[in-house]
């Protein structure tokens, strides 16, 4: 990396917030509606959401019905910035949904206790997939990471929103990485993979999700996070990646929904083995940051984009 | 960085061999005693390997029969060091070790399989396993790894050398830490447990183990062997550990034999480098990762100059 390179990643998360500001509002489609976009976000992820919104607004040319699920961190200031900035956004509370969650504690215990036990390692993890699926009103919804920039078009997800698809899509790793990458948690999704019998652990990935309501019950919900118990694994993040992939493997077999990742290569999760993917941005319709990235490289790769689209103008208020 | 790295452990390495000459040759045992003092070695650890013996039949003042694997990539100059620093020393070179085992293990699909397979992930881990407990004449055995260094006399041990019983001894992660720092690695050898109803061994390093040979019982090697090719993870680098400490905790739990873990405060698993400042109050230290190999060379030179080269322990290190 060269000098410039160097100096504009490291003023870059100072300048993003208040650029992001200065960006045009949107308009998402009211709610409630059958058909939306969902996303968890805290405090810390505000500017990175607007960013993500934004961006895909403005790539995919549509509008759809926008909800935002409070995990207990956003503020009044953060409520209202997101308000001003996506018109008929719809913010659920933490504390949406508690008294539902009462009523699952005879009939689905191991969903019940994962909900609301206290997990020290896991920031939302565990309150994600009941959630992200029974919280809003969305019978056919799109969960969209934070941590997301979308570069183009994303062809898939906007055919899928506007015709009657019945397919599920999922986030992908590509499967050389996976098969490649060390380390015990990749060990655990090994196992897993084999003992399920499916490809789908190791590679997948919860950045965007394509879905629909229904085929989540409870019953299966509940049988998915069974094993996460009975294997000790329910206070560490992995937990989370193979319930979403034992209910993605479980939909397909049981209600033959196909499943399909959306192509890694376009779809681009940014790992340690791939920091060059940076240098082509154009080239992909968007880009996940996990883990170290999301503060490192999002905000640079983020006002990229705002410049190459002179702040998000054209299809906006 | 990783060549200055290498670069520094190539120079600590010729001094170390350099110094190795000033050491006393130490005489072997010969096999009519009842334990082997047994290792699988390599070119690069050649030096380890040679202080790793030295330092225990110094601290310990007892001489041992000593076998030493070779894991392919000992050269004539090794072998001949090796017989002139410890002579009578028992060298099986690979292709010898091969043409031995594998009659050994024409019953044991899974087992022959997983000595004779290649695994770039874990190099000779699998030779490892096999190899060194398989290959001694005598009907207990110490199976020590190169980077093992000790500093004061090995109490425990000698004990366990004097009275022969049917207890198994194993270095021992320091549970508080091991459950902290490494909890994927913890959760790994649950799963595994877990999946074959076997008893949990999370904390055992095999570093040392003092173990009577008939307990490497090679139908329930075979059977973790095929765990591991069910559930792909043959190549990973899950070496022997999980298979030597699970295959004696559960002979444990059938009563065939009894752990001992050997205290973690001073037959340290090498996780904190700053345990190592004071390295007179330790037994022995396992450098157990790559990254630690470093730290290795420099307190073998540290262990030579207090020791005056292997004739004076009374300074402190």
């Amino acid at each position: 990396m060269n000098v410039r390179g160097w100096i504009l990643l490291h003023i870059a998360p100072f300048v993003f917030p208040h650029v992001i500001r200065f960006t045009s509002p949107i308009e998402a489609s009211p709610y409630p509606a059958s058909t939306g976009i969902t996303t968890k976000i805290g405090h810390k992820y505000v500017f990175m959401y607007l960013c993500m919104i934004k961006s895909f607004f403005f790539f995919s040319g549509l509008c759809p019905s926008v909800c935002v699920i409070d995990d207990g961190t956003l503020t009044r200031i953060d409520k209202r910035m997101l308000r001003n900035h996506v018109r008929n956004i719809h913010i659920i509370p933490k504390s949406a949904g508690q008294q539902e969650m009462m009523g699952l504690r005879q009939h689905y215990p191991y969903t019940y206790r994962y909900h609301q036990e206290s997990h020290p390692d896991l920031y939302t993890h565990n309150t994600c997939v009941y959630d992200l699926i029974q919280l809003p009103a969305y019978e056919k919804f799109v969960v969209i990471d934070a941590d997301i920039i979308f570069f183009r078009p994303p062809t898939e997800i906007i055919r899928w929103l506007t015709g009657d698809d019945p397919t599920m899509y999922f986030m992908s790793f590509p499967s050389r990485y996976a098969a490649t990458a060390l380390g015990w948690g990749r060990v655990i999704l090994t196992i897993f993979a084999n003992l399920w019998n499916s490809r789908v652990p190791p590679i997948f990935n919860d950045g965007i999700m394509c879905g629909y309501k229904s085929a989540f019950a409870f019953s299966r919900l509940e049988q998915s996070i069974k094993p996460i118990y009975k294997y000790g694994l329910e206070h560490s993040w992995i937990s989370l990646v193979l319930i979403w992939s034992k209910l993605f493997i479980d939909i397909s077999t049981h209600t033959q929904t196909p499943i399909h990742q959306l192509k890694s290569n376009r779809y681009r999760i940014l790992t340690v083995q791939s920091p060059d993917t940076r240098n082509s941005l154009t080239k992909l319709v968007c880009m996940h940051y996990i883990g170290i990235f999301k503060d490192r490289y999002f905000p640079l790769d983020a006002l990229r984009v705002l410049k190459k689209t002179k702040l998000f103008t054209s299809h906006y208020l | 960085m990783k060549s200055f790295r290498t670069w520094l452990m190539n120079v600590l390495r010729s001094i170390l061999l350099f110094s190795l000459r000033y050491t006393p040759t130490i005489s072997v045992a010969k096999s009519t005693e009842d334990v082997t003092l047994c290792s699988l070695t390599s070119h690069d650890h050649l030096p380890l390997y040679l202080m790793c013996v030295k330092s225990f039949l110094f601290m310990s003042r007892r001489s041992l029969p000593i076998l030493a694997v070779d894991d392919g990539t000992l050269n004539w100059e090794d072998i001949t060091l090796l017989h002139r620093h410890l002579p009578g020393i028992r060298v099986v070179r690979k292709k010898d070790a091969d043409r031995l085992i594998v009659p050994m293990l024409t019953k044991f699909h899974y087992a022959k399989r997983y000595r004779m397979d290649l695994h770039p992930a874990i190099t000779t881990h699998n030779q490892k396993l096999f190899d060194p407990v398989l290959l001694t004449n005598t009907a207990r055995c110490i199976l020590i790894d190169s980077d093992v260094l000790f500093f004061s006399k090995p109490e425990l041990i000698i004990r366990w050398i004097e009275h022969p019983s049917s207890k198994t001894l194993l270095l021992k992660y320091d549970k508080a830490f091991i459950e902290k720092s490494n909890r994927w690695g913890v959760l790994v050898f649950r799963i595994l447990a877990k999946l074959q109803h076997t008893p949990q061994a999370a904390y055992y390093n095999t570093g040392i183990v003092c173990m009577n040979r008939t307990l490497f019982d090679l139908r329930l090697v075979e059977a973790y062997c095929k765990q591991y090719y069910s559930y792909r993870l043959a190549h990973t680098w899950l070496g022997d550990q999980p298979i030597i400490a699970r295959l004696v905790s559960l002979l444990q739990s059938q009563k065939q034999t009894t752990i001992s873990g050997l205290p973690s405060t001073l037959y340290v698993v090498l996780y904190q480098t700053n345990i190592r400042r004071n390295l007179s109050v330790l037994t022995c230290i396992h450098y157990h990762t790559e990254a630690n190999k470093i730290f290795a060379f420099v307190d073998s030179l540290r262990l030579l100059y207090v020791t005056a080269f292997f004739s004076n322990v009374s300074k402190t290190i």
